[in-house]
């Protein structure tokens, strides 16, 4: 279906050349794509051929566009609240927010790379507005998120130990650990994601592993895990 | 096990953990719509005669400042006028 549709992009593109605003030919075909989702220059062709149809005021570009990412962005969202009635309203917000902004897209960078910052700082924000105390784990929950086996631990299980773990460090530090871990980020990434410094994101980095680790132990994390060899 | 290597373990199996199936695709578009649909038109037509009424009632102030301008005098003028006559003679 996707190589159908490229094909016909393909064609358009040799035909009609770029859209205003938008550089729908010159584009780098090899991508620092956020993970390995498979995104590549034909993904991206779409992209901007369904953004250039939604800014013409075609809504069912967006709608495509929203189909094709929402799974990234719901699973980055995932990763800010594990209740999935909240992550839908996060996600939801992305989409909002990127549709009000797409004006703003250049087109020079892959368009989940854009809604994935937009989805971070929607998340950062949910956090800064939530209660620290209330988002804070207790030694019985993290009781019940460790199974009995501590050989079997299931990655749903994991997720939630160290989404739990997470929530008791401040809302900067949870984010810069929040992306390495789960989202596999690098500190050049997570920098460019929140507009901060490198070397901020690194000092951040540094401290909030300090302050995990001192956490982990306090909670007798390894010995729960089963972990100490 | 060192505490971060087995953290680290800990977020290599998160890693692996599929999300459940969101889909606010419909959710999306109908907020959209609302709000493009709900969102009021700016009338300026009461802004219109906001102006208008203000350049109008301007325009009478200006006036009428022009002509108490024109017959402002001199309160001094009463003391000089003798003097200036006087040199002529």
């Amino acid at each position: 279906m996707i190589a159908e549709y490229s094909q016909i992009v393909r064609g358009l593109i040799a035909t009609t050349g770029s859209g205003p605003g938008l550089a729908l030919a010159g584009f780098p075909v090899a991508f620092d794509s956020p993970r390995s989702t498979g995104y590549n220059s034909d993904v991206h062709n779409l992209d901007l051929l369904d953004i250039q149809a939604c800014l013409n005021g075609d809504d069912q570009g967006y709608h495509r566009l929203l189909r094709r990412h929402e799974t990234g962005v719901a699973r980055l969202m995932w990763r800010f609240s594990r209740d999935k009635t909240i992550c839908e309203e996060l996600v939801q917000e992305v989409f909002v927010q990127a549709y009000f902004s797409l004006t703003r897209y250049r087109g020079d960078g892959p368009f989940p790379a854009w809604l994935h910052r937009i989805a971070t700082r929607v998340g950062y924000h949910f956090w800064k507005q939530q209660k620290r105390a209330a988002a804070e784990w207790s030694l019985q929950e993290i009781d019940a998120a460790v199974s009995p086996e501590p050989d079997t631990l299931d990655p749903s299980q994991a997720a939630e130990l160290l989404h739990g773990l997470l929530s008791r460090l401040p809302s900067p530090d949870r984010l810069v650990l929040t992306l390495m871990y789960f989202e596999d980020c690098s500190t050049e990434q997570i920098a460019q994601r929140m507009s901060w410094t490198r070397g901020m994101v690194k000092m951040r980095a540094m401290r909030a592993r300090k302050k995990l680790k001192a956490l982990a132990e306090q909670l007798g994390l390894l010995e729960k895990l089963g972990w100490i060899q | 096990m060192d505490t971060m290597k087995s953290i680290e373990k800990l977020a290599q199996i998160a890693r692996q953990e599929e999300p459940p199936e969101i889909s606010v695709s419909a959710s999306v578009m109908a907020h959209i719509r609302t709000f493009r649909y709900s969102r009021p038109a700016i009338d300026v037509m009461p802004v219109s005669w906001v102006a208008g009424i203000s350049a109008v009632a301007a325009s009478i102030i200006l006036f009428l400042a022009f002509y108490a301008y024109q017959s402002i005098h001199d309160p001094y003028m009463n003391f000089f006028a003798p003097i200036q006559v006087a040199w002529l003679w």
